[in-house]
C-alpha cells in the first residue's frame, strides 16, 4: 500500500509537521529570525498557556471517560437487551456526531445564561448557570459528545461477541454482573479505541471552547493556541509550541490502547459464533432504561436544538421573549445565499466519497495485526485528530507555499482543489477510527469464499465485504459530509477567494451586525444537512437489499 | 456429588417460532449416568441442554437437579446457582485469560484462595495432559488443546452435573475419536451425571449408558444404547441410528413361529417387480404378528396379511453371498464399492425397489457386478406403515425409498 | 455467472457512476461557479471590451485581482468595480483574524492583491513587516477625517471610518447616560456595562488603545478597565453578542462600534445612543501588496481609486445599509448617510498605530487575563 502511505503523508503528515516546525524553526518559514530555537517550547509550557494546556488535559480525560461511562450502559442496552425504541438509540448517536459542538454549547448557553430561556421560564437556578458555565459544564459537554463514540466501538464489538463467553462464566458460577465484568477485557480494544478518540476529539475541540469555556472566563488549549494565531501579529512559533503538546498528549491513550490490544487484533466476529439473545427486560426494567435513554438524548440533542431554534426565532435584537420569523425573511432575502450552500454541498458530497474510500482502506489496516507501520499510522490519525483546525488550515499553507512546491510547479495554495483535499485529510482520522469498529469484525474468508465460488475480485468484495459494512460506511459518509457542509477553520483559511463556503457566510453575519440572521442560516443549513441524511438514509433503506441492513445486529427477539 | 435429573413435561417455544422446540419432553436420569441426546439439527437437543443449563427459560413443565426443581413455568434458577459445568461446541475459552486462569475461574465457586485454584488448576492441566500449555492464551493453542482445557474447566469444581455441547463436532476426524476416550474416561471417574449431546450416532453409541433419541422437540425414545440400537421404536430412530436402507412390504401370510410372509414390490422400468422375502419374525418391538405365537408382551400393533408395512435394514442384516453360494433372498447390482482396510463396503441397487448402502462384505465384487443378498432377521426391523415415515437430515446414509 | 452476480455487478456498477458522475458534476458546477488561480486567466464579467483605461496590459491576458476583505459592502463593491473597468476580481470575504493569518502564513509565496479592513494598526504591522506597497497616493481630496488618519509613508490609502467610544443604552431603563469614559466608573452603573473582547473583535483594541492614549499611558489605561471591572464589566465576543445582551437587557450599556450601534437602533427602537469624549477613530483602509505583481499593483491602485470616487463611495454606502455602510466618509463633498449622528459636537482623537500596533498583543494579552477572566 506504498501509494495509500504517499497519499497519507502529502495531506496529513506534510502540513502538521510545517506547523510544528515553526515551534523550533521559525526561520524556515519567515515567522522567525532563529533557524533553530527551544524559546517556544519553552514559553507554551509557561504561563496562561501552560494553566491552558492542563485544563485540556484534564478536560479531555474526564470528557473521554464520562463518553464511556454513559456510551457502554447505552450501548449494551440497545444491542442485548429488549429496551423499548431501541432502534431509534443509533440514529440518535449519529445525529449527535453529526451536530458542530458549538450548537450544543450555544444552546446550554442560552438556556442558562442570566436573563436566559430559563430564568425567562421563571426557574431560578443560579446554581445551574455557574455550574454550566464553568468547568463542569464544560466537562458535561465535551463528554456528551464523547458518547456516540464510544457508543459505535462497543455496540460494535457487541455485535461480534457471541454469547458464549457469558454462558461460559454463568454456568461455572459467575452470575450476572461478574459475568459482565469477565467479557469486559475482551471488549477492551474497542473500549480503549474510543477513550482514545474521545480524548483527542475533545482536546482539539474548539466549538465549546470558544462559547461555554470563553463566557465563563475557563480557558482551553484550543482557545489559547486561536488567540495565539489570531493575535496579531499572529505569533505562529508559540501556537506550534502548544501544538507539540497536544500532539505528543495523545500518546499516552494510544499507548494504553496499544496494551489492550496486546497484538491481537480487534476482531471478536467469528463465523463460529452463537448469535447473543436479547435478555428480556421486565415491565419496570424496560420504563426506567428507556427513561433514562431518553433523558440523556434530551441532553444531547434536545438542547442543542432548542438553543439554535430559540436563537434564530427570537429577535435580532428584541428584547422579549416573542418569537419571529423576521429572521429566516431576511435572510431569504439576503443575496448571495444559495451559492455558499450549494458550494458546500458539491464539497462535502466530494470529500465524504473520497474519505469514506481512503478511511475504509485505513480502517483495514488498523484492524489487522499490530505491526510498527500501523501504529505508526494510528499514531499519525490520532495526533491529526488532536490538532485543531486552525492548526491544520496554517499547517497547509505552509506546506504549500514552500518555495519547493513553488518549484515543483505544485500552485495549490487558495484553489478549491486544496481546500477539498483539506477537508478529506480533516476527516479521515476520526473517520477511519469510526470505521474501524465494524471493518474489524470482517473476516478474509468471507471474501475468499465468494472468490472461490466464481467471482472476480470486486464482486466478491461487492457481494462478501460490503454488505457486511453497508451501513457503517453509510453512515461514516454521512457524517463526514455534515462535517464539511458546516466547517469553519478550514474554510476559513484556505477557501478559494470568491468561492466562499457555507460557514464562512454564516460567521460573517453571526459575528457581525447580524446574530440573529445568522443563527437562523445556521439553522437552515443545518436543516439542509440533516435532510440530505434523510434522504440518503431513505434512499439506502429502498435500495440496500435487505440482507444488508440485518447485518451486524443480533437477531433473534 | 452426582446428581440425579428429572425432566417433566418440559415444553419450550422459542418468540417468534412457529413450532415449539421442545414439545412435553420427560426424562429421568440416575445419578451418575452418562446420558447421550442424540437427534438431528434441530431435534430440540441443544434447546433441552440450555434450558437443563439455565442459559434458556422453560415456558411449562418442570426440572429437577437432585431434590431441587431449578426451573418450572413459574420460577427460574440461574445458571450459577446450580452448580453444573459445561463443555461448549466452540470451547468458549475466554481469550484474555490464559489457559491456566480460564481454568481456575471455575474453582471460585469453591471460594478457595487465589493460590490453592492455580494450584488445582495446574494439577487439572496435568491430568489432560496441557502442562506445558498453562500461560499460553487460547489463540495459541489448537482445537484440540481448546477443547481440552474447556474439559478441564468443567471437571476441576466437581460439580454434580457436567454438560457437554457437542464438543467434538468441532475437532478433526483423527481427534475426535481421541478426545472421546479421553472424555468418557475423565468423566466417569469423576463420577459425575452427565449430558451430552451430539448427532452422530456412532459417537453416540460409543459413550452412552443411556440415549434418549429427540425428534422435532419429541423424545422419541429413550433406553440403553443396545435397546435403542435393537428395538428401535419408529423408523426415524432406525433410520436414525444406522440403516442400510428400507423396503416397503406387504404382509402377505403367517410363517410359524410368530413369523411372518412378505413380499416387495416396486416397479423398475414400467415392470412391477415382486420378491418374496422369507419368513421374518420381526424383531423390533414395535409390531407383532397376529396369530397364537404372538408374543404376549403386548406391545405394538398387529399386522395382518394384507397389511402394509415397512422393513428397515440395518448394515448388519444383510450380507452379500459369494457367487455359487446359498439362495440369496434379492438380487441386485453392485452401484459403488469402497474400501475399508479390513472389508468392502457396498451400494447395491435393487431393481425397482432402491438402494442399499453400507453392506459389507470381506470379498470383492465390482461395481456392475450382479450380487446377490441374504436377509439377517436380527438386523432387521418391522413397522407399520402409518408409522411415520418422513425423511430427516439423519447422519446415516440410507436414503428413502418410494414405492 | 449466475444471475445474482450480475444483479450484484449491475447494482455496483450503477453505484460507482452514480458516485463518479456525481463528482463530475460537482467538479464542473465548481469551476463554473468560481475562478479557479494558478494561472487562470477566465474572467467573470461579460462585459469584457467594455474596458476604461489599462484594463488589459500589452502581454494579452488579464490576471484577477485578489481582494481580502473584510467589509460588508465588499461583495457589491467587486462586481461592480469589475463592471466598471473589466478587470476580474476574486474575494476573499472573511473576518479580519484569518485575513491577517494567510497573509503572514502566505509571506513566501503571498497570492493576496490587496487587503481592505477596519483597524489601522493591523496595518501598521504588515508596513513595518515590509508587506505594503509605500509612497502611493490616490488623486483624490481628503477631508480632515481623512487626513487625520492618513500615515506617513502612505503604505495605506483609508476609505472611511467609523468610532470607538460610542455608547449604546436602553432607552426605557437608561435616561441620562455617560458622555465621559470616567463616568463608567461610578457605582451608578455598576454591573450594567458591556464591551467586546479585544481578541476576538478587531474593532475593540483601538477602543482600548484610544483610553490610554487618552488617559496617558498603558498603566493608567489597565487601572481604569480594572476598575471597570470591579464594577461589573461584562465581556462578549464581537459586536453581535455585545448588543445582544443589550437587548435581552444584560447590560444597558454597550461599548461598541459606531457602525454595529447606528445599525442596532434600525431594529430596536428602544437603543439610544451617546459619544464618549473623545472618541477614537477606526478608519477602514485598503493597502496593497508589496510583493505582488506590477500589473496586480496597478490593478490595485485602479481598484483605490473607484473605492474612493463618487460611484464606489455609492457602492460603500448602500452595500450594507445596516452594518459596515454606517460610516464617516473620508473625502471632501461626501456626506454621510442621513442616519448617522453629526460629528459636529463630538471631539475625535486617533492614535498611532505605529506606537499602538505593536503593543497590541501584549496589551490584548493583560486584558485577557486581567479583565476578561
Amino acid at each position: 500500500m506504498p501509494v495509500f502511505w504517499l497519499i497519507l503523508c502529502l495531506i496529513i503528515l506534510l502540513p502538521c509537521l510545517a506547523f510544528l516546525v515553526l515551534a523550533v524553526s521559525p526561520r524556515l518559514f519567515d515567522q522567525g529570525s532563529q533557524w533553530f530555537t527551544l524559546t517556544y517550547l519553552r514559553q507554551s509550557l509557561t504561563g496562561s498557556t501552560a494553566v491552558a494546556i492542563v485544563n485540556s488535559l484534564w478536560v479531555s480525560v474526564s470528557a473521554a471517560v464520562i463518553g464511556l461511562v454513559l456510551g457502554f450502559p447505552i450501548a449494551w442496552l440497545a444491542a442485548r437487551t429488549t429496551m423499548p425504541g431501541r432502534r431509534w438509540v443509533s440514529g440518535g448517536m449519529w445525529l449527535a456526531l453529526l451536530l458542530p459542538s458549538w450548537l450544543p454549547a450555544t444552546g446550554w448557553e442560552r438556556l442558562v445564561q442570566q436573563d436566559g430561556v430559563m430564568y425567562r421560564m421563571g426557574l431560578d437556578w443560579p446554581w445551574a448557570t455557574s455550574a454550566i458555565m464553568g468547568p463542569f459544564g464544560v466537562v458535561l459537554l465535551l463528554g456528551l459528545r464523547c458518547v456516540p463514540f464510544s457508543y459505535l466501538a462497543v455496540s460494535a464489538a457487541l455485535g461480534g461477541l457471541g454469547q458464549e463467553f457469558e454462558d461460559a462464566a454463568r454456568v461455572h458460577g459467575a452470575n450476572r454482573w461478574q459475568a459482565l465484568r469477565l467479557i469486559i477485557p475482551i471488549l477492551a480494544p474497542a473500549i480503549m479505541s474510543a477513550l482514545a478518540i474521545g480524548f483527542a476529539e475533545s482536546i482539539s475541540d474548539f466549538g465549546v471552547a470558544a462559547t461555554l469555556a470563553y463566557n465563563s472566563n475557563f480557558t482551553l488549549a484550543t482557545y489559547a493556541l486561536y488567540a495565539a494565531i489570531g493575535n496579531f501579529p499572529p505569533s505562529f512559533p508559540l501556537a506550534a509550541g502548544m501544538s507539540w503538546l497536544l500532539v505528543l498528549s495523545v500518546s499516552v491513550p494510544l499507548f494504553l490502547q496499544a496494551r489492550a490490544l496486546r497484538g491481537r487484533s480487534y476482531q471478536i466476529l467469528s463465523g463460529r459464533t452463537r448469535q447473543a439473545v436479547r435478555r428480556r427486560l421486565s415491565r419496570r426494567e424496560a420504563a426506567g432504561a428507556t427513561t433514562l435513554v431518553a433523558l440523556f438524548f434530551l441532553l444531547l440533542l434536545g438542547i442543542p436544538a432548542f438553543g439554535a431554534v430559540s436563537g434564530s426565532l427570537l429577535g435580532d435584537y428584541g428584547s422579549s421573549f416573542s418569537l419571529t420569523w423576521s429572521n429566516y425573511s431576511a435572510l431569504f432575502q439576503q443575496s448571495g445565499l444559495l451559492g455558499p450552500l450549494e458550494r458546500s454541498m458539491v464539497y462535502g458530497v466530494i470529500t465524504a466519497t473520497v474519505t469514506v474510500f481512503l478511511g475504509f482502506i485505513a480502517a483495514r489496516m488498523l484492524s489487522q495485526r499490530r505491526t510498527a507501520a500501523t501504529g505508526a499510522m494510528d499514531y499519525l490519525l490520532l495526533a491529526s485528530v488532536a490538532l485543531p483546525g486552525v492548526v491544520f488550515g496554517a499547517g497547509y499553507i505552509f506546506a504549500y507555499n514552500l518555495p519547493i512546491t513553488a518549484k515543483l510547479h505544485i500552485d495549490l495554495y487558495q484553489t478549491v482543489q486544496l481546500l477539498v483535499i483539506a477537508y478529506i485529510a480533516s476527516s479521515l482520522p476520526t473517520n477511519a477510527r469510526v470505521l474501524v469498529g465494524s471493518v474489524s469484525q470482517l473476516q478474509a474468508s468471507l471474501r475468499d469464499a465468494a472468490r472461490t465460488h466464481g467471482a472476480g475480485a470486486v464482486v466478491a468484495w461487492a457481494r462478501a465485504v460490503l454488505p457486511v459494512v453497508s451501513r457503517p460506511l453509510v453512515m461514516a459518509w454521512l457524517y463526514t459530509f455534515c462535517g464539511v457542509f458546516l466547517e469553519l477553520p478550514l474554510s476559513q483559511l484556505l477557501y478559494a477567494p470568491g468561492s466562499p463556503p457555507a460557514a464562512i457566510s454564516i460567521e460573517d453575519n453571526l459575528s457581525n451586525y447580524h446574530y440573529g440572521v445568522g443563527m437562523a442560516q445556521a439553522v437552515l443549513a443545518s436543516a439542509i444537512a440533516f435532510a440530505v441524511v434523510g434522504v440518503v438514509l431513505g434512499a439506502y433503506r429502498l435500495l440496500a437489499p435487505a440482507g444488508w441492513r440485518r447485518i451486524g445486529g443480533t437477531v433473534r427477539g | 456429588m452426582a446428581e440425579p435429573i428429572s425432566v417433566v413435561s418440559l415444553t419450550k417455544t422459542y418468540p417468534g417460532a412457529v413450532t415449539a422446540a421442545l414439545k412435553s419432553v420427560s426424562l429421568d436420569v440416575a445419578p451418575g449416568t452418562f446420558v447421550v441426546l442424540l437427534g438431528p439439527s434441530g431435534s430440540g437437543k441443544t434447546t433441552l441442554l440450555r434450558c437443563l443449563a439455565g442459559i434458556e427459560r422453560i415456558d411449562s413443565g418442570s426440572l429437577s437437579i437432585g431434590s431441587r426443581v431449578v426451573a418450572d413455568g413459574r420460577s427460574h434458577v440461574p445458571p450459577e446457582q446450580r452448580d453444573l459445568s459445561m463443555v461448549f461446541q466452540d470451547y468458549a475459552l475466554w481469550p484474555h485469560m490464559t489457559a491456566l486462569d480460564n481454568v481456575a475461574f471455575a474453582l471460585r465457586r469453591r471460594h478457595l484462595s487465589r493460590s490453592e485454584c492455580r494450584v488445582r488448576a495446574a494439577s487439572m492441566l496435568d491430568r489432560v495432559g496441557l502442562s506445558e500449555f498453562a500461560r499460553r492464551y487460547p489463540n495459541e493453542l489448537s482445537g484440540g488443546q481448546q477443547q481440552r482445557v474447556a474439559l478441564a474447566r468443567a471437571l476441576i469444581a466437581d460439580t454434580g452435573l457436567i454438560l457437554c455441547d457437542e464438543p467434538l463436532s468441532n475437532l478433526d476426524a483423527d481427534l475426535r475419536e481421541r478426545m472421546r476416550v479421553e472424555i468418557s474416561s475423565l468423566v466417569r471417574e469423576a463420577g459425575a451425571t452427565t449430558v451430552y449431546i451430539t448427532h452422530d450416532q456412532a459417537e453416540a453409541f460409543a459413550l452412552a449408558d443411556h440415549i434418549g433419541v429427540l425428534e422435532e422437540g419429541v423424545l422419541v425414545q429413550s433406553g440403553s444404547a443396545e435397546d435403542v440400537y435393537h428395538h428401535p421404536a419408529t423408523p426415524f430412530v432406525a433410520r436414525f441410528t444406522g440403516l442400510a436402507g428400507e423396503l416397503p412390504v406387504r404382509v402377505a401370510g403367517h410363517g410359524g413361529d410368530g413369523a411372518l410372509e412378505l413380499t416387495a414390490s416396486g416397479t423398475a422400468d414400467g415392470t412391477v417387480v415382486s420378491v418374496r422375502l422369507p419368513a421374518l419374525r420381526p424383531a423390533g418391538t414395535s409390531v407383532r404378528a397376529a396369530g397364537p405365537a404372538a408374543g404376549t408382551d403386548g406391545a405394538g400393533s398387529v399386522l395382518k396379511p394384507g397389511d402394509d408395512a415397512l422393513l428397515a435394514i440395518r448394515p448388519t442384516g444383510v450380507l452379500l453371498l459369494r457367487s455359487g453360494g446359498e439362495t440369496p433372498h434379492l438380487t441386485g447390482r453392485v452401484a459403488d464399492v469402497a474400501f475399508r482396510g479390513r472389508g468392502y463396503e457396498y451400494a447395491i441397487d435393487l431393481p425397482g425397489l432402491g438402494r442399499l448402502t453400507g453392506v459389507f462384505a470381506r470379498h470383492r465384487a465390482d461395481r456392475g457386478d450382479s450380487v446377490g443378498l441374504r436377509l439377517d432377521p436380527e438386523g432387521c426391523h418391522l413397522f407399520p406403515a402409518d408409522a411415520k415415515t418422513e425423511e430427516n437430515n439423519t447422519s446415516s446414509p440410507a436414503p428413502a425409498l418410494t414405492a | 455467472m449466475n444471475s445474482t452476480l450480475r444483479r450484484t455487478r449491475v447494482r455496483l456498477l450503477a453505484g460507482v457512476s452514480g458516485a463518479v458522475a456525481l463528482s463530475v458534476l460537482a467538479v464542473a458546477g465548481c469551476s463554473s461557479s468560481s475562478s479557479n488561480s494558478s494561472a487562470s486567466t477566465s474572467t467573470t464579467s461579460s462585459a469584457a471590451a467594455s474596458s476604461s483605461s489599462a484594463s488589459s496590459s500589452s502581454s494579452g491576458s488579464v490576471v484577477p485581482l485578489v481582494v481580502y476583505s473584510a467589509q460588508g459592502y465588499d461583495s457589491a463593491m467587486t462586481k461592480a468595480f469589475t463592471k466598471a473597468t473589466g478587470i476580474p476580481v476574486q474575494l476573499d470575504d472573511n473576518s479580519t483574524g484569518p485575513l491577517l493569518t494567510q497573509i503572514e502564513a502566505s509571506k513566501n509565496n503571498p497570492k493576496w492583491g490587496l487587503l481592505w479592513a477596519d483597524g489601522d494598526e493591523a496595518f501598521a504591522g504588515l508596513d513595518t513587516q515590509g508587506l505594503l506597497l509605500k509612497g502611493w497616493e490616490p488623486s483624490v481630496s481628503f477631508n480632515s477625517l481623512g487626513t487625520s488618519v492618513e500615515p506617513k509613508d502612505k503604505s495605506y490609502v483609508p476609505t472611511g471610518v467609523t468610532l470607538m467610544g460610542i455608547v449604546a443604552y436602553n432607552k426605557q431603563k437608561v435616561t441620562n447616560p455617560p458622555t465621559t469614559y470616567q463616568a463608567l466608573e461610578s457605582s451608578t452603573w455598576k454591573g450594567q456595562v458591556g464591551m467586546n473582547d479585544p481578541s476576538q473583535s478587531g474593532p475593540t483594541y483601538p477602543l482600548i488603545a484610544g483610553v490610554m492614549n487618552y488617559l496617558g499611558g498603558v498603566s493608567a489605561g489597565e487601572k481604569y478597565f480594572s476598575t471597570l471591572k470591579s464594577n461589573g464589566l461584562i465581556i462578549h465576543p464581537t459586536n453581535g453578542p455585545t448588543l445582544q445582551a443589550l437587548t435581552n437587557g444584560q447590560i444597558n450599556l454597550a461599548l461598541v462600534q459606531s457602525s454595529a450601534a447606528i445599525g442596532a437602533t434600525f431594529t430596536d427602537k428602544n437603543i439610544g445612543l451617546e459619544y464618549l469624549d473623545p472618541a477614537t477613530l477606526l478608519p477602514s483602509q485598503i493597502g496593497i501588496d508589496a510583493n505582488a505583481s506590477p500589473q496586480v499593483q496597478a490593478e490595485a491602485k485602479q481598484f483605490v481609486e473607484y473605492v474612493l470616487s463618487t460611484a464606489g463611495q455609492q457602492v460603500m454606502q448602500s452595500g450594507d445599509p445596516t452594518g459596515d455602510s454606517l460610516y464617516y466618509p473620508v473625502l471632501t463633498g461626501v456626506n454621510p448617510l442621513s442616519s448617522l449622528p453629526s460629528l459636529a459636537s463630538v471631539k475625535t482623537q486617533t492614535v498611532d498605530p505605529y506606537t499602538w500596533g505593536t503593543q497590541e498583543t501584549t496589551i490584548n494579552t493583560w486584558f485577557d487575563s486581567n479583565i476578561v477572566r
